[in-house]
């Protein structure tokens, strides 16, 4: 198992193959996503081994992620939803 | 498509639906320790800004590989499924301003792991997943306003696990996962209609445990292995 850094994007109403966006901080597989209107945050996940690492990228532009902070525990496969 | 003044998280599509994107994140369970060591953990971070997670409570008990992507709207955040030490059709949810624990929701019409989810500000679909005897295409919903067990909406285009979902304010997307062997798959449902997934395109790469995250308009598909 190799994980990657890759970011995709598609638009949502319209179909299509993903165009590449930029690259998460850390090759990471199995963190989890949440997100607002504009910014998405990946936190955890596995790297070569399990972290507690969260970045973000703004998901109107393209780019790489930047460093946001850390989970209370490193940890993968983990599920997430956002609200208020 | 009209952006709500005193809220900027909420947008309205034109036919009135709506989707909530709030500023709270939170982070379910998961694993460590080679993935024998479950977590019950919930924490949460305030999106808008950046800085270390926060706890918020504590899951019904340790599960890791809960749907990658929950249902909410404003008030409401449900998880489904995952693997306890095996695996469940057990859904539950958070009142997101409330910390605290999560509190039974209801049932999956499949007892599953590795689902992705998606949702409009009413409606949560929770699709896909290993139920450990195989991988499924079924996709089951809820009304995210009220508890109970799911009911059925359709089929995915190609059964598979481990996967993303995200969506605009009418449609959720679908992304890689494991068929058995990594997957480029999208696919597509129209949120307030049950009905069977459609083929959307492909990721640029194969891979699985990828996690999707959305505004109204664009999707994003971050991570993974291959």
């Amino acid at each position: 198992m190799a994980s990657v850094t890759t970011i995709g994007y598609v638009t949502i109403d319209t179909t299509g193959n993903a165009t590449d966006f930029g690259d998460l901080n850390i090759a990471t597989s199995g963190g989890c996503t949440v997100d607002n209107n504009s910014r998405c945050v990946y936190g955890g996940g596995y790297t070569s081994g399990f972290t507690n690492a969260i970045s973000y990228f703004e998901i109107d532009t393209t780019g790489n992620s930047s460093d946001f902070g850390d989970l209370t525990v490193a940890r993968a496969d983990i599920g997430g939803c956002s609200g208020d | 498509m009209s952006i709500n003044l005193l809220n900027p998280f909420i947008k309205f599509a034109s036919a009135g639906a709506t989707v909530w994107y709030g500023n709270r994140g939170c982070f379910f369970g998961g694993a460590s320790g080679g993935g024998s060591t479950l977590h019950n953990t919930i924490d949460y971070v305030s999106i808008d800004t950046t800085g270390n997670a926060t706890d918020f409570g504590d899951t019904l008990s340790a599960i890791n590989h809960t749907s990658s992507r929950g249902a909410s709207n404003a008030t409401r955040g449900i998880i489904a499924g995952g693997n306890t030490g095996s695996k469940t059709n057990a859904m539950q949810y958070i009142t997101f301003a409330s910390t605290g624990n999560s509190t039974d929701f209801g049932d999956l019409n499949t007892t599953v792991a590795g689902m992705a989810g998606c949702s409009d500000a009413t409606r949560g679909i929770f699709a896909g997943g290993d139920t450990g005897s195989g991988l499924s295409n079924v996709i089951d919903y809820v009304t995210i306003d009220t508890t109970g067990n799911a009911t059925d909406f359709g089929d995915l285009t190609v059964a598979r696990g481990y996967f993303a979902g995200f969506n605009s304010d009418t449609r959720g997307v679908f992304a890689g996962g494991s068929t058995g062997s990594n997957s480029n798959v999208i696919d597509y449902v129209t949120i307030d209609t049950a009905g069977n997934a459609t083929d959307f395109g492909d990721l640029q790469q194969a891979r699985r445990n990828t996690r999707g995250a959305s505004n109204t308009t664009r999707g994003v598909i971050a991570g993974g292995c291959t």
